[in-house]
């Protein structure tokens, strides 16, 4: 067992973990949980799936890219009518690629990697009993799943799922003539959207005020992991951007259903001739859209880069190098990303000098990135680098981060952005830095914690080859495309055949599709893994990864409320690796050590809260209330 | 062995209040979207000469007149909890209710006053934008007095119960931050309608 | 020893597929082919012509070879990893059995990091070199694309010794610092310095980028006031899924337009006077005709609809009575007649802003000016070369975008907002063959998802002299110089709408 070499305090825990009898049925246990670790494992599951549908959208899609005179029969018994011949429709094209967006920003992205690890570990890390209210917690799983089922049924309606970009930018979203998948499949993408909504606002505000308010003693602000950190500034972004796509949500689905002109203006339709809308304006909802939008790109990446801090801390055995740094660009990122929505829209016949403006304050968020950039790097350097699979996933998202986060100093320039605004040259630049470093954070995490979450280890080589394979084909898919975008290449296009310039680019094409098809393969390898691990995996001890912070302080085995006596105290910051002063290179938070001073805010004593006065029936005193009001009776 | 004293945990302020502040700041946002593009698609139409002016109908006026007394009332049966003058909550969270639901019918009539203008939420009148705003703006903030009302309800059910008093005012003051906060985002709406328009 | 036995027999049989798979390829494939594949792949792509493509010129021999390469190539590879997860767990099992490990993971990992980053650096390269030659880089038509390749220019090269330095670090330290149990870590959790001195080399790095980005927007969003001087302007007009070219006719002043003239012979929808008398009275007919069919709905349309479905069972042509079925459907639901309804108050709102134009007399007057009856309507883009351009865009019904990646130009086409984007080309198509190779064109392209045949908007873009300009223009369309003779009014539709629809058809087919 490979892990051996790590363990060296292997805990006497054996198969029976999840044996004990609970008072708990099956629904209230696995179903209708309130228990933040079975939601975060719901969120991850959906998560997963989610994921493999996205993933697989796109490796269909990337076929017609690459042999867009082949047909695929296989195609036609999957897709049916919308590949006839085996030969993918455009507009289904447009559908998948859209839906691929849709699925992977918000449905694996942003509810699976923050909403599972902001679920598992706030409550852990801080020492909490449990959210602050788990009953929304678990409704926002629900409606989070429920959302992702609107979104999956829109494969079943007639004219298709939603098919105008990922961005569902009107008027293209809002005519249901204008092109198939603007009808029922918008319909169902909008309200999927709302769900969503709905779901990241109540889990949000729970991982706000559990932050704030339910850590344990000695665990101060400047005591907690960066996870959590990266976590709770994620859930204050999604609680100040989330309404503002709601409210650019219900316009649209105003205009679309009830004929309003909020985004629509001067429309000659083919086939229908010229509608009746007039005065409104569709670069109102790219304002709105992109001002949800921007920070949603850090909502996504600060878990990320959370998960990748408490990593590479943990596993190169060294304090994460300027802990405080890390918090203040984190802080910096989090304020500036609500206003650079703009640098989206440039060539949008925008203000030329507004365009300066979000281009100052565009290329200002390099330098909180590159500080952490250089942090990381610091951490490395003389660290005692163990290569879990999720150290591989943490390097492999420096590295990503590192490669994307370059293209978007191009890409934040007005000027520059002129040619190559929605170019491969975007799609290159968003998928490394947001897109794929941000799925190797929730790898990292996901390997990181899953001793934690199932109380069972994951397969150590079957992770390192699922980390080298999706790395490798990670490059090879979107390196290339940052020269495609440069030579002029446009992006959203269904075939590149009938433009004769860019067939220089076919074997590109095709050279990226295998990759990606190598990349779709390798995470077969992580299902297996993790899948099968989950039932068969060698039994975990306390603290596998002999890490410092307090979620390895409870044991084994899921009880609700986590900890079984009471919750540890917290003496010291969540990064004190290979101290000099100590023979074992990890300093646990909830250790006492020698003379450290305690931090301490101690719980608030729960009131007794019942009334002194005598009890009276309730529909009594509603009456006689109203007596008491007019000073007709006296108390 | 599994069972843990759930209630027995940090706690450094009241959770359940600071939710609904932070519900606050994420619905303000909401409106703070619309008065925005409110204002965008103002500044663009004028412009282009294709924005409608009005006069507001007198009864969102009459609405403002309400939402304020009502506010006074549910700060009344507040500090009534407060001073644990138990016997008064009831009536005056009825008599706030009542005003919710004038407030309600008063914002209907509105409507249909704006009907009657020939102004309709859906219309195809060169700048009749601004109406349609008018619709959605003061429609979402229907929306939260509806909440606001089952609060309300929750509320009346509580006090009659004698829930309510000085050592538990945690839901009462909830329902109280929550209609100030309705009544507050009312007359910032009506005001900005009015002056940007 | 059980599971051992039957992992081994399992790696056995995994080389014996893969072995069978092989030869069976390497059969149908002549391998020594596949250096004309890459040959041929690497010339620009003379297949395609201009509006359409020839699926049977896609075909080619060395095309269905490459495709049977790669998946050779993907089959292999998921075979190989099979069989390296095999041997990996066999390993695992023996170090069971004897105890000690026979593969250290830190020490693999640690030198395939190294492995990476030296082959990573090489292939980083290698697409520098090889696909750096194709990308539009001190190559511009334009004037302001100077400028603009100079700032690209600065950009990556600031970023390229960025991403060398740092990439290195990230896999150097990777390598060199693996774990070794007798070592400890370096405690070092801060230094003020070196932050400040990180915050500070990028913070001034990026001002340089900014001013020097200030600059070059600059002067590309505000050409006109850069270069005053005479200015051509000329209307690009985006639609569903084309574009179209309207020049100024002798008079130098493109007329007005609005969507609401639009008709089948007006289709910019100039502000023609007798055209908008058609436009209205074309509209009153198609409001009477609706009438009538409202009237007839549940009679006369419903009898016709299932006479027509009897017939078509007749045939048994299932694909027409279904569709024939969902019309009667529509009609029974009462969605036809929505539809109808919807159509009439459309028409009629249309006619009543019209009129509303017509009626007012200054509105009348600016609006069917004499400036739109000689504008020239063309279905490609000729400018002059050296001369200050200026596009106004125009869209018919959605968001477009006008790209011309030659010019480094690029404006979002959004329709009830007119945008617009001047540069000056300094490069005329016959020079631009010389340099690009001799089936080169300007294109403009649609960047912005508009639909089915997004990926086929486009239209020709031409530079030549003034003279050659001029020669040009006289030989495109002014359709409402003269009157033209009352035609019949041919159903709006999308020529290349239907052009996507028989290319895929023919793709099908085969």
């Amino acid at each position: 067992m490979s892990t051996a070499t790590i363990d060296s305090h292997a805990v006497g825990h054996h198969g029976d973990a999840h044996g004990h009898h609970h008072k708990e049925t099956f629904i209230t246990k696995y179903i209708f949980s309130t228990d933040h670790k079975m939601i975060s494992k719901q969120y991850l599951i959906t998560g997963i799936i989610m994921g493999c549908l996205g993933m697989g959208m796109s490796l269909l899609f990337r076929l017609q890219l690459a042999w867009p005179d082949e047909t695929f029969p296989f195609l036609e018994s999957l897709l049916g009518k919308w590949a006839k011949g085996g030969k993918l429709d455009p507009n289904y094209y447009m559908a998948l690629v859209t839906i691929h967006g849709t699925i992977m920003v918000f449905y694996v992205l942003t509810a699976g990697l923050s909403g599972t690890f902001s679920n598992l570990l706030i409550p852990l890390q801080c020492g909490a009993r449990d959210m602050a209210s788990p009953f929304m917690n678990m409704l926002s799983y629900w409606f989070f799943f429920l959302s992702s089922v609107v979104l999956m049924s829109s494969f079943f309606v007639e004219t298709g799922p939603a098919s105008s970009g990922w961005t569902v930018y009107p008027p293209l979203s809002a005519l249901s003539k204008a092109m198939p998948g603007s009808g029922v499949g918008t319909t169902l993408w909008l309200m999927a959207i709302v769900l969503f909504i709905v779901s990241a606002l109540l889990g949000g505000i729970n991982y706000i005020t559990t932050v704030l308010n339910m850590r344990t003693k000695g665990m101060s602000m400047n005591r907690l992991p960066l996870t959590i950190w990266a976590f709770f500034l994620t859930a204050v972004l999604g609680l100040l951007s989330f309404p503002v796509l709601l409210g650019a949500g219900l316009l649209l689905i105003f205009d679309r259903s009830f004929g309003t002109s909020f985004y629509l203006s001067d429309i000659h339709l083919n086939g229908v001739g010229a509608l009746t809308n007039s005065g409104g304006s569709p670069v109102l909802y790219q304002h709105l859209f992109w001002f949800l939008g921007h920070p949603e790109v850090y909502i996504i990446l600060m878990p990320a880069l959370g998960i990748s801090s408490e990593v590479i801390s943990t596993n190169a055995r060294k304090p994460i190098f300027g802990y405080t740094a890390m918090i203040i660009s984190l802080l910096g990122i989090s304020f500036l990303s609500f206003i650079v929505w703009g640098h989206h829209m440039f060539i949008t016949g925008m203000n030329p000098f507004l365009g300066t403006m979000f281009m100052y304050v565009t290329l200002i968020i390099a330098v909180p990135s590159a500080v952490k950039t250089f942090n990381y790097l610091a951490t490395l350097w003389k660290g005692n680098i163990r290569f879990t699979p999720a150290m591989l996933f943490a390097i492999g998202l420096v590295s990503l981060f590192i490669s994307g986060g370059l293209t978007g100093i191009y890409l934040g320039n007005a000027a520059l952005d002129i040619q190559l605004h929605d170019s491969y040259f975007v799609v290159a630049h968003f998928h490394l830095v947001m897109g794929s470093a941000s799925i190797f954070g929730m790898f990292a995490g996901i390997y990181h914690w899953f001793p934690k979450m199932y109380g069972r280890m994951m397969n150590k080589t079957l992770g390192s080859l699922h980390f080298w394979l999706t790395f490798i084909s990670a490059y090879l898919v979107f390196f290339p495309m940052h020269f495609m975008g440069l030579a002029g290449v446009p992006r959203r296009y269904y075939q590149f055949s009938l433009i004769p310039e860019f067939g220089i680019w076919m074997d590109v094409n095709v050279l990226i599709t295998v990759a990606a098809w190598l990349g779709g393969v390798a995470q077969l390898l992580f299902i297996y893994n993790f899948f099968y691990s989950i039932f068969k995996g060698p039994v975990a001890s306390t603290n596998p990864w002999e890490s410092n912070t307090l979620e390895w302080s409870t044991g084994l085995k899921h009880i609700h409320g986590n900890w079984e006596g009471d919750i540890p105290t917290v003496y010291r910051g969540p990064h004190e690796y290979s101290r000099p002063d100590r023979e074992l290179d990890y300093f646990p938070q909830y250790e006492k050590g020698n003379g450290e001073p305690e931090h301490y805010h101690g719980p608030v004593t729960v009131a007794d809260t019942s009334y002194d006065g005598k009890k009276e029936k309730a529909s009594t005193v509603f009456f006689s209330s109203f007596a008491h009001l007019f000073a007709l009776k006296r108390a | 062995m599994t069972q843990v004293n759930m209630s027995k945990r940090n706690s450094l302020f009241n959770e359940k209040t600071f939710m609904v502040w932070l519900f606050i700041i994420a619905s303000s946002m909401l409106f703070i979207a619309f008065s925005s593009a409110y204002w965008v698609h103002m500044s663009d139409g004028i412009k282009n000469n294709a924005w409608q002016q009005f006069d507001l109908p007198i009864q969102f006026w009459i609405s403002t007149a309400i939402v304020v007394v009502s506010s006074l009332f549910m700060q009344m049966a507040y500090n009534s909890a407060k001073s644990d003058d138990v016997y008064k909550v009831p009536s005056l969270l009825t008599l706030t209710l009542l005003l919710g639901i004038a407030f309600c019918i008063s914002q209907i009539m509105a409507y249909k006053a704006l009907i009657n203008m020939g102004l309709f939420f859906s219309n195809s009148t060169a700048g009749g934008i601004s109406a349609s705003f008018v619709y959605v703006i003061s429609g979402v903030h229907l929306l939260h007095i509806l909440g606001g009302l089952t609060l309300l309800i929750v509320a009346i059910v509580k006090a009659s119960r004698l829930e309510v008093h000085k050592k538990n005012l945690v839901f009462i003051n909830i329902c109280k931050t929550y209609w100030h906060f309705l009544g507050i985002v009312w007359i910032f709406l009506i005001l900005f309608l009015y002056f940007a328009r | 020893m059980n599971t051992i036995f039957k992992k081994t027999l399992k790696f056995a049989l995994a080389l014996v597929v893969i072995f069978t798979a092989a030869t069976l390829l390497t059969d149908s494939v002549d391998i020594s082919d596949v250096s004309t594949v890459h040959l041929k792949a690497e010339k620009p792509w003379v297949g395609a012509d201009e509006y359409a493509y020839d699926p049977g010129q896609a075909d080619t021999p060395e095309k269905a070879l490459a495709s049977k390469i790669n998946w050779t190539i993907l089959i292999f590879v998921i075979l190989m990893i099979l069989v390296l997860a095999n041997a990996l767990d066999i390993s695992k099992y023996t170090a069971k059995i004897t105890g000690r490990e026979t593969v250290n993971q830190n020490n693999v990992n640690k030198w395939v990091f190294l492995l990476f980053l030296i082959l990573g650096f090489a292939g980083v390269i290698w697409e520098y070199i090889n696909h750096g030659k194709l990308i539009l880089l001190n190559d511009s038509s334009s004037e302001h694309g100077v400028a603009y390749d100079s700032m690209f220019s600065i950009t990556l090269i600031l970023t390229s010794i960025v991403f060398f330095i740092t990439q290195f670090l990230l896999f150097i330290f990777s390598f060199l610092y693996s774990y070794d149990k007798n070592r400890k870590a370096l405690y070092y959790a801060h230094n003020n310095r070196l932050e400040i001195i990180w915050t500070f080399i990028p913070a001034v790095v990026l001002t340089i980028l900014v001013l020097r980005g200030h600059q070059t927007w600059k002067s590309v969003v505000y050409a006109e006031e850069y270069h005053k001087g005479k200015i051509n302007t000329i209307e690009v007009f985006a639609y569903q899924f084309g574009w179209k070219a309207r020049y100024a006719g002798q008079d130098g002043m493109l007329g007005v337009a609005d969507y609401k003239f639009i008709s089948g012979t007006n289709e910019l929808g100039l502000a023609v006077k007798s055209e908008v008398d058609a436009l209205l009275i074309e509209l009153k007919e198609q409001i009477a005709d609706d009438q009538k069919t409202i009237k007839n709905l549940n009679t006369t349309v419903l009898d016709g609809l299932m006479a027509d479905y009897a017939a078509a069972d007749g045939v048994k042509d299932y694909k027409s009575m279904e569709s024939i079925q969902k019309e009667i459907d529509a009609v029974k639901n009462g969605d036809r007649l929505d539809e109808l309804e919807e159509s009439i108050e459309r028409k009629q709102k249309q006619i009543e802003r019209i009129l509303a134009i017509q009626n007012d007399k200054k509105l009348f007057v600016s609006t069917f000016t004499p400036a739109s009856m000689d504008d020239i309507i063309a279905q490609e883009i000729h400018i002059a070369k050296d001369s200050l351009v200026t596009f106004n865009f125009r869209s018919k019904d959605i968001i477009h975008s006008a790209w011309l990646p030659h010019f480094r130009a690029q404006m979002n086409v959004v329709p009830g907002m007119p945008t617009k984007f001047t540069f000056r080309p300094t490069k005329t198509t016959a020079e631009a063959k010389k340099e690009f190779g001799p089936e080169f064109e300007y294109y403009l392209y649609c960047n912005k998802i508009c639909g089915v045949s997004h990926f086929n908007m486009k239209i020709k873009v031409v530079v030549e002299s003034q003279a050659e300009v001029d020669a040009w223009l006289k030989t495109q369309q002014t359709p409402f110089t003269k009157k033209p003779e009352a035609a019949p009014i041919p159903a709006i539709m999308s020529d290349s709408t239907q052009m996507t629809n028989d290319t895929l058809k023919r793709v099908a087919l085969r």
